[in-house]
């Protein structure tokens, strides 16, 4: 009886007690890397140099110097989105260590601008190790033609001077950004030509589509002029030009480059290359001005572009605005080329462009705009050129499209012909 | 919250044994012996059937009930998705292809190779304008019945941000309201600002996205 | 270049709209049942060790003895019988509350009918296919895909993975959601305190784009984001 009633009472106070739940931690390696890009996205946006090397090696200098160098470069630069993203990165696990690549960097300035949030990034392979059970990054080596193929993967380009070299920003008027590294210590003295030129072109170029803002970036070392923005790789590099502008593509959400519409521009001004020709600096930045205020509206993409003719042709024959000796000299140039029989009738084709003949076909270029402000001002040679910049044409032979006529009616009222035969005529006679 | 204890182990199916203990044997008077003899006969095998009924009854009832629970599921919530839910609200393909596209526009249109989804065949209408301008833009409806329209679909090659995509997005957002005449505003507004990204919105239970493969919109359902 | 214009003559719209699809508060399932009994532990009152047994005991007289020894059959009868009884109540009440049920090596979901899940689907507008011991339903909703496998033995469910993928890497939303909290408290489906608590927990984890996995009972949840489009829920009976 004594059992029954024991086991009763107990049957009234004892219960099964309800499940809980055991959480735990995550430990998959995906998820705690997202979690150290999500650290370094918020070190970055706060300024906290320590946040930012946390995560590495502390054992490996090389990795902490060059981040620590990033680090403080990228602090003066204005930002309007600087964030890792989650997007495309393949985990491969190689040997004790874990491969993370494409690593994306939204690296978009307040000079930029893509259509939505398109924006300009770079990318990087991560390589993490577990180290007592904290995720630890030995290396991050940054994508370039060369690193990709070697690594075997593929994302936007990391070959920004911030990457590789200690820079100076200065900011001027507004929405100019111009950059030294350590062989130009003089940049105080670019800010004005500059800012003068900007104000030129931004005249000249008016309320047409345009980035919010320019960056240049100036130096002396040749080497440095070959590795930034990956040039040397290019198979038409010369070491020798004055400086070279650089259109953008930006990514869209999944990662991938968006090839319709550039992303911003930057400018590397080579002034190793103009003081050793004795060319006036402020040249330079109008003619590389001249690209970047137009390159939003450029016909972008990989697998066709806007005709170098005009791109350069234009930018040569702002050079020459307010400059008759300049002008004069372009129209000197281009006259020499018809004697010596290389002109066709029609403006170079981009091919061989920038081959043995690139001074030639730059000023045979000019010439088209030249003509153009003879027959209608300096508007008619924007407008000319607004308008040969979106379109597709690798031969040089727009002035013989069958729609080029109803854009010479447009915009100088004659025929396309009539233009044609009055620019052939003012190449063959040097004016 | 979790509720506090720790969880149970399994449970003995009976007493846990108890080891005798043995005492050297003490004399006794006689009367005195049987009656403690009786005692403790009937206590020692009270212990056995206490042992064994426990052990038999525990294992038995361990082993042979089955745990409870209800045979079906618990019933969804209302927001569960639901196959209603593939639907463009009110949207037909008579709206899109013949009051839009066709009758005010002079759109052309085709069926193409349907499309497989849920395991069933979904048809494919792709329609653009007439003669030269057939290649700048053109729209692509997938429905499986003519009020089952799953998804509508613009895309412009004029170039992101050309006013002629502007129209089409916005005509495009404004045509698959019309059963909702008071979000038909809201919805081509939202289009017109933003073709030429990747953003998107959720009005009523359409989803616009705007996409930049190259410069498109569509209109499908939200969930 | 063509611009599209508005619909020329909108057409008018039905009389009213469709009517709304059948639902309202769904009815509050049972409460837990019966608080059952706890396994007993020692009883009160355990008789002290036997001293022995005299050698030799006097037999008493011949009726004595016989009475006696029928009193203490009788005791041990009653006494077996009670103590059987006690513990076959208290330990199948005990296994009748059990979280899990056990089906060919396995551990299922405790009486739930696979099939019985299948057509709440299916009547829900899901397409569901069999395959082996496998039975998977999939539903495409716009930019969402939606897709549940369930591991199936003895007519019980022994393993849930759920796959909510999102094209353009589209957030998640409520209603998505909704579909892996419905799966996530189906092993507790009769304890609403439990379930609302796996609900929540589903919602916190998903919030914070966490993986994570826990242990509920004799359950394994595990809940990944391996890429940044898709969602991965796994919910699977433990082996012992």
């Amino acid at each position: 009886m004594l059992l029954a009633g024991g086991a009763l009472v107990l049957a009234g106070c004892a219960e099964r007690k309800r499940p809980t739940i055991r959480s735990q931690d995550d430990d998959s390696p995906r998820g705690r890397f997202r979690a150290l890009l999500e650290r370094r996205t918020k070190a970055l946006n706060d300024g906290d140099e320590a946040g930012y090397l946390a995560d590495l090696d502390q054992s490996n200098k090389e990795l902490v110097e060059r981040e620590r160098m990033v680090f403080a470069n990228l602090a003066q630069f204005e930002f309007e989105e600087l964030r890792y993203v989650d997007a495309g990165i393949m985990e491969e696990t190689d040997g004790d260590s874990t491969l993370f690549q494409p690593v994306t960097r939204i690296v978009k300035l307040k000079a930029d601008a893509g259509p939505g949030e398109i924006a300009p990034a770079e990318s990087f392979s991560f390589r993490v190790v577990d180290q007592g059970g904290k995720l630890v990054v030995t290396d991050i080596v940054a994508a370039t033609r060369s690193t990709m193929e070697k690594l075997r993967f593929s994302g936007p380009h990391g070959t920004a001077p911030w990457l590789t070299d200690k820079l100076r920003v200065v900011k001027a008027s507004g929405d100019v950004w111009l950059v030294a590294d350590e062989t130009v210590r003089d940049l105080d003295k670019y800010v004005d030509a500059t800012g003068q030129q900007i104000d030129f072109v931004e005249r000249l170029w008016g309320d047409r589509p345009k980035f919010p803002g320019h960056v240049l970036f100036f130096t002396r070392a040749a080497g440095n002029f070959k590795q930034w923005y990956d040039f040397g790789s290019a198979g038409n590099f010369n070491p020798d030009v004055l400086g070279i502008q650089v259109p953008l593509w930006g990514v869209k959400k999944d990662g991938r480059y968006y090839e319709g519409q550039f992303a911003g521009a930057r400018i590397v001004v080579n002034l190793g290359s103009i003081e050793a020709g004795n060319t006036p600096p402020s040249l330079t930045i109008r003619h590389e001005l001249a690209h970047a205020i137009s390159s939003r509206a450029r016909l972008a993409g990989s697998a066709f572009s806007a005709p170098t003719w005009a791109i350069e042709g234009f930018a040569r024959y702002t050079e020459t605005i307010d400059n008759p000796s300049r002008a004069s000299a372009v129209r000197r140039h281009a006259a020499s080329g018809v004697r010596a029989g290389k002109f066709r009738g029609r403006p170079p084709a981009d091919d061989d462009f920038y081959g043995k003949d690139v001074g030639y076909h730059y000023s045979l270029g000019a010439t088209v705009f030249l003509m153009a402000e003879r027959v209608g001002g300096k508007e008619a040679a924007v407008e000319l050129y607004a308008t040969a910049i979106d379109t597709i044409d690798a031969g040089g032979q727009f002035l013989e499209f069958p729609r080029f006529d109803a854009i010479s009616q447009r915009i100088f009222g004659i025929s396309g012909p009539a233009f044609r035969d009055r620019w052939r005529s003012f190449v063959r006679n040097g004016g | 919250m979790t509720v506090p204890g720790p969880y149970p182990g399994h449970p003995a199916p009976g007493f846990p044994p108890h080891a005798p203990m043995g005492q050297p044997p003490v004399a006794r008077p006689p009367r005195e012996r049987g009656k403690a003899g009786f005692v403790l006969a009937t206590v020692g095998a009270a212990v056995v059937a206490l042992l064994c009924g426990g052990a038999v009854g525990g294992g038995a009832g361990f082993f042979t009930t089955e745990p409870e629970g209800s045979e079906t599921a618990q019933p969804f919530p209302d927001n569960f998705p639901h196959g209603d839910q593939q639907y463009l609200r009110g949207v037909t393909v008579k709206l899109v292809v013949d009051e839009w596209l066709k009758k005010a526009n002079d759109w052309e249109c085709e069926s193409r190779e349907p499309r497989e989804i849920n395991g069933r065949n979904a048809d494919v209408m792709w329609c653009n304008p007439p003669g030269d301008a057939s290649s700048d833009m053109h729209v692509t409806i997938v429905y499986e019945a003519d009020d089952k329209v799953r998804e509508v679909d613009a895309t412009c090659w004029e170039g992101v941000g050309a006013k002629p995509c502007e129209a089409l997005f916005s005509t495009m957002a404004d045509t698959v309201f019309v059963p909702q005449e008071s979000l038909r505003g809201k919805a081509a507004d939202w289009a017109a600002k933003n073709g030429g990204t990747e953003r998107f919105t959720v009005i009523g239970d359409i989803r616009l996205e705007a996409n930049l493969d190259p410069n498109g919109m569509r209109a499908i359902p939200a969930v | 270049m063509s611009e599209p214009g508005h619909p020329a003559n909108p057409p008018t719209p039905p009389a009213g709209w469709p009517p709304p699809p059948p639902g309202g508060v769904p009815p509050q399932p049972a409460g837990f049942p019966a608080q059952p009994a706890g396994f007993p532990p020692q009883p009160a009152g355990f008789p002290p060790p036997p001293v022995g047994f005299p050698p030799g005991s006097a037999p008493a007289s011949a009726s004595g003895g016989g009475k006696r020894w029928l009193v203490t059959v009788a005791v041990a009868v009653v006494v077996l019988l009670a103590a059987g009884i006690t513990s076959y109540v208290v330990s199948s009440s005990y296994a009748r509350t059990a979280v899990s049920q056990s089906c060919d090596i396995y551990k299922c979901i405790p009486r739930l009918k696979a099939e019985s899940v299948v057509t709440a689907l299916k009547d829900r507008g899901y397409t569901c296919t069999t395959d082996a011991n496998h039975e998977t339903c999939e539903l495409q909703i716009g930019a969402f895909y939606f897709d549940a496998s369930l591991q199936v033995s003895e007519g019980l469910i022994t393993r849930i993975n759920l796959r909510v993928y999102r094209e353009a890497s589209a957030p998640l939303t409520p209603g998505s959601v909704a579909f892996l909290k419905w799966f996530g408290a189906l092993p507790y489906r009769d304890d609403p305190v439990l379930a609302a608590e796996i609900e929540a927990w589903v919602d916190q984890q998903v919030e914070a784009t966490k993986d994570a996995k826990a242990v509920i009972g004799d359950y394994e949840y595990s809940l990944t984001n391996p890429e940044p489009h898709s969602v991965l829920f796994e919910i699977k009976g433990t082996y012992s």
